[in-house]
């Protein structure tokens, strides 16, 4: 690509030809494009939130706008050491720049198909769904845009065989599980119709035991809902109390 | 209350800490000479940048003349589109004419960074001399040409004095036509030497 594309260039070479942007010098393209790639990832993914944040309505619709880029981006920048970790470890030679540019292209591609999906998540939450419906949509849409932005991010780097499975497998868990986790930290992203409306709910528990919790009760336990403040980042129990 | 001032300092550090990174990483990339885009995304996405960092300024598909280009162009645009040039209009040929400067100037590095790669690997190399030799002439023609646009742009002063006439998309024209002829003279080369 020259140097002098227009934001719209750099969408239509994600969709149509990830593999060949991420394949070039990965210093130059970031000097390049590292800017307007972030532009996009960022826009796209506010997108996204913006129409979530429609279910709600209000002050929630800014609220989504905010965290759905953080949700995409901060599990990006955590994860990119143990990426080419992985990589590494399986035997493959891969730099911090290959890395850094594919995990950045991935992350581009997977929000702008967030922003593609938006109009159709739009127009189903315009006809006053069910708020568990709201979410399982939800989780989909993220699932299978992460999904895609993983399967480029494998594309993009080198490697063959099993050891390039094994590789990215590994990297995919790692992403999946710091993603899971920063929206649970970050949500509420679907609020109730008739919920107050924050910015953060209190930091308690976490997505796995959560997850656990729900799958006891889909056989008929329903205990273990009992959340409490849990990591470095939760109000601590004391202060909890004290505070109204 | 040390609980009270627990939890914000917690994340107040690990933030300002972020930040702190992400400024230190900006200035660096500020002081190499990278674009300002660059440097404000490192304040928050440093990690993903972090390559910029490795030695050397950062590689560009961009040749030998490409700020000198860039220059040129810039001030026979603003020359051009000054209020009191009198209606020289400023056209699209500018562009198109900048746009194979940068072609024949991206050509130029391509030549330099394969002659320095042969060099390296076999030295001088039989046909070295001979492309050697085309660079030079080619880089002769892009320096013409942007002398060329530098003449123009007195013309253009002189006509908001003299009155002349000033046949600037004319002027033009005659610079893209003989950065054309550069590959015509390239070919010839190429077919004397082989």
């Amino acid at each position: 690509m020259d140097r002098k594309t227009s934001v719209l260039d750099t969408c239509a070479a994600l969709i149509r030809d990830p593999v060949g942007l991420g394949r070039q010098d990965a210093r130059r393209v970031l000097h390049d494009h590292g800017p307007v790639l972030l532009l996009i990832a960022m826009a796209s993914a506010a997108i996204f939130g913006g129409v979530v944040g429609t279910y709600r309505g209000g002050l929630q619709l800014l609220y989504a706008s905010i965290k759905l880029p953080l949700l995409w981006v901060v599990p990006v920048l955590v994860t990119l050491p143990a990426v080419r970790a992985f990589h590494r470890v399986c035997g493959i030679e891969v730099n911090y720049g290959q890395v850094a540019l594919a995990v950045l292209v991935g992350c581009a591609r997977s929000a702008l198909l967030l922003a593609v999906a938006s109009p159709a998540l739009w127009l189903l939450f315009s006809v006053n769904v069910d708020y568990h419906w709201a979410i399982l949509v939800l989780c989909g849409t993220v699932l299978a845009s992460g999904a895609v932005g993983l399967a480029t991010v494998a594309r993009v780097l080198p490697g063959s065989g099993a050891t390039k499975v094994l590789a990215n497998t590994l990297a995919a868990l790692a992403v999946g599980v710091v993603v899971a986790q920063s929206g649970w930290v970050l949500r509420p992203f679907v609020a109730r119709p008739r919920a107050d409306v924050a910015f953060l709910r209190p930091v308690e528990s976490n997505v796995f035991a959560s997850t656990m919790a729900s799958l006891r009760s889909a056989r008929g336990r329903y205990d273990g809902w009992d959340a409490r403040p849990e990591g470095l980042l939760a109000t601590p129990p004391a202060l909890a109390k004290e505070t109204p | 209350m040390n609980d009270v001032v627990h939890l914000p300092a917690l994340w107040i550090g690990i933030g300002a800490t972020y930040l702190a990174v992400g400024a230190t990483v900006a200035w660096v990339l500020g002081h190499r000479g990278v674009r300002s885009a660059v440097a404000v995304s490192a304040l928050g996405c440093w990690p993903l940048l972090l390559p910029l960092l490795s030695a050397g300024p950062p590689p560009s598909a961009s040749g030998p003349l490409c700020d000198r280009i860039d220059r040129c162009a810039e001030d026979l645009h603003s020359t051009m589109s000054d209020p009191r040039a009198e209606s020289v209009v400023v056209v699209e040929d500018l562009d198109e004419l900048v746009a194979d400067l940068h072609r024949a100037d991206q050509r130029l590095g391509m030549v330099d960074a394969l002659v320095v790669d042969v060099r390296t690997s076999s030295g001088d190399a039989p046909g070295l001399a001979a492309l050697l030799a085309a660079r030079a002439r080619a880089a002769g023609e892009v320096e013409a040409v942007l002398q060329g646009m530098v003449e123009l742009r007195l013309s253009i002063g002189l006509r908001s004095l003299a009155g002349n006439s000033v046949p600037v998309q004319e002027r033009l024209c005659d610079l893209r036509a003989r950065l054309g002829a550069l590959d015509e003279i390239t070919e010839f080369d190429v077919g004397r030497t082989s």
